[in-house]
């Protein structure tokens, strides 16, 4: 499947934010976005997923515009994945997996016995399924990112949208989320991502896009969009791009 | 389909899977039974002492009861059935509003209910209205408050967090209401009206008839079964707006309807009892704390929680001195320094 941004324009009130960003993304590829804080990664995120409408443009799954779809429908094909956060309540961990299941049930619905098999496969596939009964609010936060992938996992949407899946992580659980997110992109899953750090993009990405200011700065392989001059551009600091063996990359950012 | 159920049969699943059913099952007919138990010591206490033999002959043939049954039938059933009816529909409102807001301080008054419910009682009292005009007034009030808050937030709304907007209009609307109780007190008779618009605004059970419970039930049976049917909703809305959407939840429709429904239970409440408070706010954390955050056992045991705590505390009301306690007292006596109980065993705050 192809999930199309076409022209895309939004922002809140009077202010645009996001201007004439097109990006592509099928099947098994991981996108990467990055920016600095404020380019408008976010609020693309919450256009692209029907929460803020948007100002020009369109998004298309295989050609057909998502603008008319009902909230459930886009649920069944987008699934998000939003930063590790503390909800108000102490909800289990399978409880919370098993949320993804609202786009599939009726509007007075509770989830079924099929239902909760899908939950426990979710979490069985991200090697979470031992904290099925762990307070959702008492794991940790590499946990909880790992938690609220299998949940979109059993969402069973053709992509995921995933903002920061590494912000707040230490760097064990960091590198965890990224093999997790590799091994669904061999699912055939299409994975839309937005990263502060340009050396995920080269671990996990097919693709990346960059974006400054609302607008798509570059987009392509992460070896021809992740360059010194490209990154400087992005982010207004110097960095240099160095190949430490054949096909693998990382960034080195100039400290004077 | 990327996540293919596992095949049934495989029975180590189902068995762990059953076990689940039991786990959240079980903690719910305790709570039945303690239902039924406060059902039953509701019907005994009284100054009026009632033998169970008599019970039985009362309940075979009501038309020979005697004195026994006017008590029974005409007094106590009716007062029995009205606080069930408040208690739990209160918590199961106040439950279901802790959920949509995300907030478990949240209780049914946060969006004016009382209050507009509170002046409309006392605006009929004060134009010498009967019972049910003084029902009529308060329930048409309350919703109005609702009303009006949810009209001005939505103009509000535009830009910004909706739920944050409708609590902060909610109580401004609320205390506009709170003003206009005053200023009715203000101007009521001090030797008639005056005393009677303090008692209603205290809350009580003492002059419940069976009209009242006639009076109350539809409304609340209305705001009652969609709040049980959308109880996984209930789930889902709590961990907000956006991520509810994007789990494809139609938060828009399903925000109103929620509190279209817990309006419409604590209106009912509120019209017929006066104001009773604290129920809301605590029966829902000591069923959160009894039986955990899932809204699925959450709400029904709220429900069955409530309606016993209001049978007690009237109980109490009715036993403890020989003139009758007014309901609202007790309930705040019992209600708050209850709630700090829980807090302080807990030791983990709202859960």
């Amino acid at each position: 499947m192809r999930l199309e941004i076409e022209r895309a324009g939004c922002g809140y009130g009077g202010k645009p934010v996001v201007e004439d960003v097109s990006l592509s993304l099928d099947s098994g590829d991981v996108l990467c976005l990055l920016g600095a804080n404020g380019s408008g990664k976010t609020t693309l995120f919450k256009a692209i997923l029907g929460l803020l409408r948007l100002r020009g443009g369109r998004i298309l799954v295989d050609g057909a515009d998502t603008a008319s779809w009902p909230q459930r429908r886009l649920a069944r094909t987008l699934a998000y994945v939003p930063q590790a956060h503390t909800p108000p309540f102490p909800f289990a961990v399978r409880d919370v997996v098993l949320m993804a299941r609202t786009a599939h049930l009726g509007i007075f619905g509770s989830p079924s016995h099929r239902d909760a098999a899908i939950a426990e496969d979710a979490m069985e596939a991200l090697g979470v399924s031992h904290l099925a009964r762990a307070r959702y609010t008492e794991i940790s936060g590499g946990e909880r990112q790992l938690v609220l992938i299998a949940r979109a996992l059993a969402q069973q949407s053709e992509f995921l949208i995933m903002d920061e899946p590494t912000s707040n992580l230490d760097f064990g659980n960091q590198v965890r989320v990224l093999r997790r997110i590799k091994e669904l992109a061999g699912r055939k899953l299409g994975l839309l991502m937005t990263t502060h750090f340009p050396d995920h993009a080269f671990l996990c990405a097919s693709r990346v896009a960059v974006l400054k200011a609302g607008k798509l700065l570059a987009m392509g392989r992460p070896e021809e969009v992740i360059t010194g001059g490209q990154l400087e551009g992005a982010y207004g600091v110097s960095v240099r791009v160095v190949e430490v063996e054949a096909g693998l990359r990382v960034c080195v950012p100039g400290m004077s | 389909m990327l996540v293919e159920p596992r095949p049934a049969g495989c029975a180590e699943i189902l068995e762990e899977r059953r076990t689940h059913a039991r786990r959240a099952g079980a903690p719910l007919i305790i709570l039945g039974f303690g239902f039924l138990a406060a059902v039953w010591c509701s019907l005994m206490v009284g100054r009026y002492d009632v033998p169970l033999a008599t019970w039985w002959r009362v309940l075979v043939a009501p038309e020979r009861g005697g004195i026994a049954g006017i008590v029974l039938l005409q007094v106590r059933l009716p007062r029995i059935l009205a606080g069930v009816l408040i208690g739990a529909g209160l918590a199961t409102s106040g439950a279901a509003y802790q959920g949509l807001f995300r907030n478990p301080m949240v209780s049914p008054d946060i969006l004016g209910a009382s209050a507009g419910a509170g002046f409309g009682a006392a605006a009929g009292i004060l134009l010498g209205f009967g019972i049910v005009g003084i029902e009529c007034m308060s329930f048409a009030f309350g919703l109005a408050a609702v009303l009006l808050t949810c009209a001005a937030a939505g103009r509000l709304a535009r830009s910004g967090d909706p739920i944050l907007t409708l609590v902060l209009v909610g109580i401004l609307v609320g205390s506009i209401f709170t003003a206009l109780v005053s200023l009715t007190k203000y101007v009521a008779d001090p030797y008639s009206k005056l005393p009677a618009i303090t008692f209603w605004l205290m809350g009580s059970l003492a002059a419940i008839h069976v009209r009242d419970v006639e009076f109350a039930l539809a409304p609340m049976l209305v705001g009652l079964v969609p709040l049980v049917l959308l109880r996984w909703n209930l789930n889902v809305l709590s961990f907000g707006e956006e991520e509810a959407r994007a789990l494809g939840a139609a938060t828009g429709k399903l925000r109103w309807i929620i509190i279209f429904c817990a309006t419409l239970l604590t209106v009912s409440a509120v019209s017929v009892a006066g104001m009773v408070g604290w129920v809301g706010l605590v029966i829902p954390h000591l069923a959160r704390m009894i039986v955990g955050p899932d809204y699925r056992v959450l709400l029904p045991a709220s429900l069955l929680l409530g309606g016993t705590y209001m049978l007690l505390v009237d109980d109490l009301a009715r036993s403890i001195l020989s003139t009758e306690i007014p309901l609202g007292i007790l309930t705040s006596l019992v209600g708050a320094p209850f709630f700090l109980y829980l807090l302080m065993r807990t030791q983990r705050g709202w859960t």
